[in-house]
């Protein structure tokens, strides 16, 4: 070993530590660049043969733990769902107002039953009267509001579904750039390069749950956790969203394209073939996921739950009772339901029995006249429901109803008398119930059509034909202009032979008692009370029903979020303690490698001492 | 370009996030301590939203209930002023008809019938009390004044028969045209006086015989029998002074009087007996023209003042839907009574009469004070007992009593009797007292319920407080611990940025 040899390695020494202070001067520059990871410069022994001769910087290396990085990208996508979630869920909430506020929905419906209450102690009064009709009309137009409030959220769910479509675009061709260069580069350049392209990644991650792998190559794969690639390393799949405008309670989603009224996420690979990423479910978290779900299963609950509050508040007013007795013949029991008004279109005949196990079934039938909305699905609102055209007398539904519900129950009829038994033995009947929808203000008992459709201007019947006029109706549920007309008929519910006087209180207390008291049983679609039988309820507690819901699900959403957050920033810190720069160690490492340089610069000189005194000799 | 709220690394960005989070928690707080609302929304409410909302649905019952409440008691209250008013309409009236009293003034009045007159207008108004324009005593048909007016009622309208024209006609109609109550003059042969009612069918008008007696075993009675209640006066013997034959003859309003004719020896006899003659036929003549002139007296005294309550009576119990009972024209053969109707005759009682459906009128109004508990409060002018004071008050006023007649004194009596009676309502009849008290007990009864309802109120207000309402005090502490924890956040961060190596090398 000779002086030629130290000249070598402080020679290196002193270009190790160039490279390492420009390593530092990049770590200080970039400490608030938005995803750059810290690096280190990692230094080795020179070796000559067996030999050491100095000092050599081996690579640059980017301080990340790959398995915080994955972590955190799951929790970003769940971040990314749970405060899409909470952000649509407390809006709804807000819709229904603030408790006990004069906007909020129950508090509006409360007016309305006080303002019937009032009635009946002064029906006379055409302040009474006027109140009444004022309240009635603010329900109505507080579901309205309502119903086209859960719209606008649905369509900023639809817009936001299409620009984050617009942004996941962006991003995989982004990561495809970065991608290639780095597959393609020497290595000294790759950690920039890798910066920008995981910085691509997380943000991907909060739209959607991804999986990425690594190759060899340093070149990555991206697909959702469901499967769907979305990039294989060399080509971005392109994602299309077809965004509907404005969007109402009718348009849904539907797997048949046909029938669709909302956007669909078609996934476009390579090869043109393109597949539904939500008829096919594959995406399962991130903030596309939650806006789908907002969009297509939230707020459609939502909007079903008010319009079936709109449903039932017309119905509980204006449908009577058709006369039913009860009947016997020999062994078998049933009743005889007098059916000559005919049920209007939509109107339902319910029987109530115990089968062989002794179990309560519920059978009901509707009235439909259109064949195409035939077989009526259950609603939920009886174990069996079974859609049918009355057009003509009892004899012409008997023979369907025995297909429908025989032998269970046998029915039968004489002129316009339907005639119900059960089969004598096993089942037992215990019920049966007619409802006729009253569409004229006077003349059909004290039932009345307080309300009634906007969209076809005619009393809601819930009638199928041409599509569910339940569906929607909320948006369109108005005050019978009929009424707004003559309000003495909120009092007068009979003209001949006499007319009710104007002080009886029957009809404002049947209306009181329709909404407060009387139960009734709402569908298990609308998701309260459960999915395994119907809600019984009166009206007034399903709204009350209705908006704890709401309020509970948005709590969840916000408490879901919260835990999500505290989940992402710990995972955040643990990622952050490796990657971030450190200006302290940064400084720190920059004192150490001023004194290595000077060390060396020490050595160059004593070796340059060392030659100069053996050249005197 | 890369969105840096989603670079992980940039430890700012978190802090800062910490920072707003406090923040909103602070505006929050903020929000409790200026709206008096733990939350905005229903969400915010936390587990007990749903007993928020169902308190909410309670207490906006309780405001309905309240204000049927208060509607209710106005109306109770009115209804019993108007109630102890006609009571003490009733109490003097009672009194003041006294047949001892009998000083008409220059017009031929009684002070009583001059004070029905009034009494009968105060009655009308009271009966016509609303409330809110709402008539009390109405039944259903609170928009209707349920009686008519005093001159209406009494002289009738254009083309409609008042009640002085109704009793005109049924006084005519008892009367009939023989002026002896429907009855046919007694008839005399040989030794027997024959009395019977008219031969034609005379219906329910005049004097109907119910029975004959004598305390003499000369006179020999038969009848009444047969269709007109044929009644033989036979003397087979001379009665002895002081002999008695009395003959019952029932009056249009239910009432009885007893014709009694004693035989005497005085000549002339005096009224209320007959001589007794040379001979038994000469007897009977006697007995025959005795009987005649008592019959003529009694069918212009008692028949007549009974006639006028039967009248006054029908025509109170007339209701739109079954006008009163009125005597055909001519009135004086009249056989039946026909139905009046709307055209023809005045109703004095407008209101809802319908007593099928709503056979008590309490029931034609009802307060439901409670979930279960339901007052009836309605009533109805035409009430038994409103009815019976209108019909008694308006005959004592209606029937001519002047001086100038002779059987004027005596009519007056006969009436006042009746009227008295009539006033103190007999057993079996709603009084004006039990009506009082049904409607006192109704008010009771909303007064407990008020009672309970302040209670309950209350006790609802103060659990939603509990859940709904931010309690000042406790926002307050909260805010200012936040605001120390936020200062502390802020001094802390300043410092940390402060901290760095950079400021320590040379």
């Amino acid at each position: 070993m000779g002086i030629g040899a130290i000249f070598t390695s402080s020679v290196s020494g002193l270009r190790v530590s160039q490279a390492a202070v420009e390593v530092v001067s990049n770590n200080i520059a970039n400490a608030d660049s938005v995803g750059y990871t810290r690096r280190q410069l990692v230094q080795t022994q020179q070796l000559v043969g067996d030999r050491t001769a100095g000092v050599r910087s081996a690579a640059v290396n980017r301080m990340l733990d790959i398995l915080v990085q994955r972590q955190l990208r799951q929790e970003t996508g769940g971040a990314g769902y749970t405060s899409v979630a909470s952000k649509y869920q407390t809006a709804l909430d807000q819709i229904f107002g603030p408790p006990g506020g004069a906007s909020a929905l129950d508090t509006i419906f409360n007016k309305f039953t006080e303002s019937l209450q009032t009635l009946t102690s002064d029906p006379a009064s055409l302040t009474n009267r006027s109140q009444v009709l004022s309240s009635a009309s603010a329900i109505a137009s507080a579901l309205n509001s309502a119903s086209s409030d859960v719209q606008t959220l649905r369509g900023q769910a639809e817009s936001a579904i299409a620009s984050t479509v617009g942004r996941v675009n962006d991003l995989l061709s982004q990561i495809r750039f970065a991608n290639s260069r780095i597959v393609a580069n020497n290595p000294t350049v790759q950690a920039g390069l890798q910066d920008d392209r995981d910085a691509a990644i997380d943000e991907l991650s909060k739209y959607l749950d991804i999986r990425v792998t690594e190759g060899p190559d340093g070149g990555v794969t991206i697909a959702t956790s469901a499967g769907a690639t979305l990039f294989n390393g060399s080509q971005a799949m392109k994602l299309v969203f077809d965004e509907h405008a404005s969007l109402g309670p009718q348009a849904l989603y539907s797997t048949d394209p046909a029938k669709r009224g909302v956007g669909a996420i078609m996934l476009t690979d390579g090869s043109g073939a393109s597949i539904d990423m939500i008829a096919n479910q594959s995406i399962r978290s991130g903030e596309l996921a939650g806006l789908i779900e907002m969009r297509d299963t939230t707020l459609v609950q939502a909007q079903t739950q008010l319009d079936a509050l709109a449903a039932n508040l017309s119905s509980a007013l204006s449908d009577r009772q058709a006369p039913t007795t009860a009947v016997t013949s020999g062994a078998q029991t049933g009743f005889d339901i007098d059916l000559s008004t005919p049920p209007a279109s939509g109107n339902a005949i319910t029987f109530f029995y115990k089968d062989a196990g002794g179990v309560t079934r519920t059978a009901k039938v509707v009235r439909v006249e259109d064949p195409s909305q035939l077989p009526l699905p259950n609603d939920g609102s009886a174990d069996q429901v079974v859609g049918m055209s009355f057009s003509g007398a009892p004899a012409s539904i008997v023979g369907a109803l025995n297909t429908a519900f025989g032998p269970a129950l046998s029915f039968s009829s004489a002129g316009s008398t339907l005639r119900v038994l059960d089969n004598g033995a096993s089942t037992k009947m215990i019920g049966a119930d007619a409802r006729i929808t009253n569409t004229a203000l006077t003349g059909s008992g004290a039932e009345i059509p307080l309300f009634y459709d906007g969209g076809n201007k005619s009393v809601f019947t819930g009638s199928y034909d041409g599509g569910s006029k339940t569906l929607g109706f909320a948006a369109r549920i108005a005050l019978n202009p009929a009424l707004a007309a003559d309000p003495s008929r909120l009092v007068v519910y009979e003209t001949s032979p006499t007319a009710t006087p104007a002080g009886d209180s029957t009809r404002p207390q049947l209306l009181y008692d329709r909404l407060v008291s009387a139960t009734r049983p709402f569908a298990t679609t609308t998701g309260v009370g459960g999915t395994a039988a119907p809600y019984n309820g009166s009206v007034a507690t399903f709204v009350q029903r209705v908006v704890e819901q709401r309020g509970a699900a948005a709590e969840a959403a916000t408490q879901l979020d919260k835990g999500q957050n505290v989940a992402l920033s710990s995972v955040q810190s643990r990622y952050a303690e490796n990657a971030s720069v450190n200006i302290d160690s940064e400084m720190a490492q920059l004192t150490q490698l001023q004194n290595a340089y000077a060390a060396n610069a020490r050595v160059f000189t004593a070796a340059k001492d060392m030659f100069d005194l053996l050249m005197r000799m | 370009m890369i969105n840096p709220a989603y670079s992980p690394t940039s430890s700012a960005a978190r802090s800062s996030a910490l920072m707003q989070d406090l923040r909103a928690t602070m505006m929050d707080l903020q929000r409790q301590l200026s709206t008096g609302q733990k939350a905005a929304t229903y969400g915010g409410l936390g587990p007990d939203r749903f007993t928020a909302l169902n308190l909410q649905a309670r207490l906006s019952q309780m405001t309905g209930y309240s204000n049927v409440i208060q509607s209710s008691s106005l109306r109770l209250t009115l209804m019993d002023k108007s109630m102890s008013g006609l009571n003490d309409i009733v109490k003097n009236a009672q009194s003041a008809a006294t047949s001892a009293t009998y000083e008409p003034n220059a017009a031929g009045r009684t002070i009583a019938q001059v004070s029905a007159d009034d009494q009968l207008k105060m009655m009308i108004d009271l009966m016509n009390t609303d409330s809110a324009g709402q008539y009390l005593f109405s039944g259903r048909a609170t928009d209707v004044k349920p009686v008519a007016g005093y001159d209406e009622m009494i002289n009738g309208a254009a083309g409609k028969a008042g009640l002085k024209q109704m009793i005109a006609e049924r006084q005519a109609a008892d009367l009939g045209t023989g002026g002896l109550g429907r009855l046919t003059p007694p008839s005399l042969s040989g030794t027997t006086v024959t009395l019977e009612r008219d031969a034609a069918n005379p219906g329910p008008f005049g004097f109907t015989i119910s029975s004959a007696t004598t305390s003499s075993a000369s006179i020999s009675l038969s009848g009444p029998t047969g269709p007109q209640q044929t009644t033989t006066v036979g003397f087979t013997a001379q009665p002895a002074d002081g002999d008695s034959v009395s003959l019952s003859l029932t009056l249009p309003d239910g009432s009885t009087k007893t014709i009694t004719l004693t035989a005497s020896s005085d000549t002339p006899a005096a009224t209320g007996s007959f001589a007794i003659g040379a001979t038994t036929a000469a007897t009977a003549a006697n007995f025959q023209s005795a009987l005649q002139s008592e019959l003529a007296s009694a069918s212009k005294t008692s028949l007549t003042a009974a006639s006028s309550l039967t009248a006054s009576k029908a025509f109170f119990a007339g209701s739109p839907s079954s006008p009163p009972m009125r005597v055909p024209s001519p009135a004086a053969a009249a056989t039946g009574l026909v139905a009046g109707t709307d055209a023809d005759t005045v109703i004095w009682y407008r209101g809802d009469d319908d007593t099928t459906a709503y056979p008590n009128a309490r029931t034609t109004a009802v307060a439901k004070v409670g979930d279960a508990l339901s007052v009836g409060v309605g009533a109805r002018a035409n009430e038994q007992a409103v009815q019976q004071s209108f019909a008694m008050l308006a005959a004592l006023s209606l029937t001519d009593v002047a001086p100038s007649d002779p059987d004027g004194k005596t009519r007056y009596a006969e009436l006042a009797n009746r009227v008295r009676q009539g006033l103190s309502f007999p057993d079996g009849m709603q009084s004006i007292t039990g009506m009082s008290a049904e409607l006192a007990s109704a008010n009771a009864a909303i007064k407990t319920a008020k009672d309970r309802m302040t209670a309950s109120k209350n006790v609802l207000t103060n659990s939603l407080g509990d859940i709904s309402t931010a309690d000042p005090q406790e926002t307050t502490a909260a805010l200012l611990a936040l605001q120390t924890r936020l200062q502390a956040t802020y001094a802390t961060t300043a410092a940390l940025s402060r901290l760095s190596l950079v400021n320590y090398l040379s």
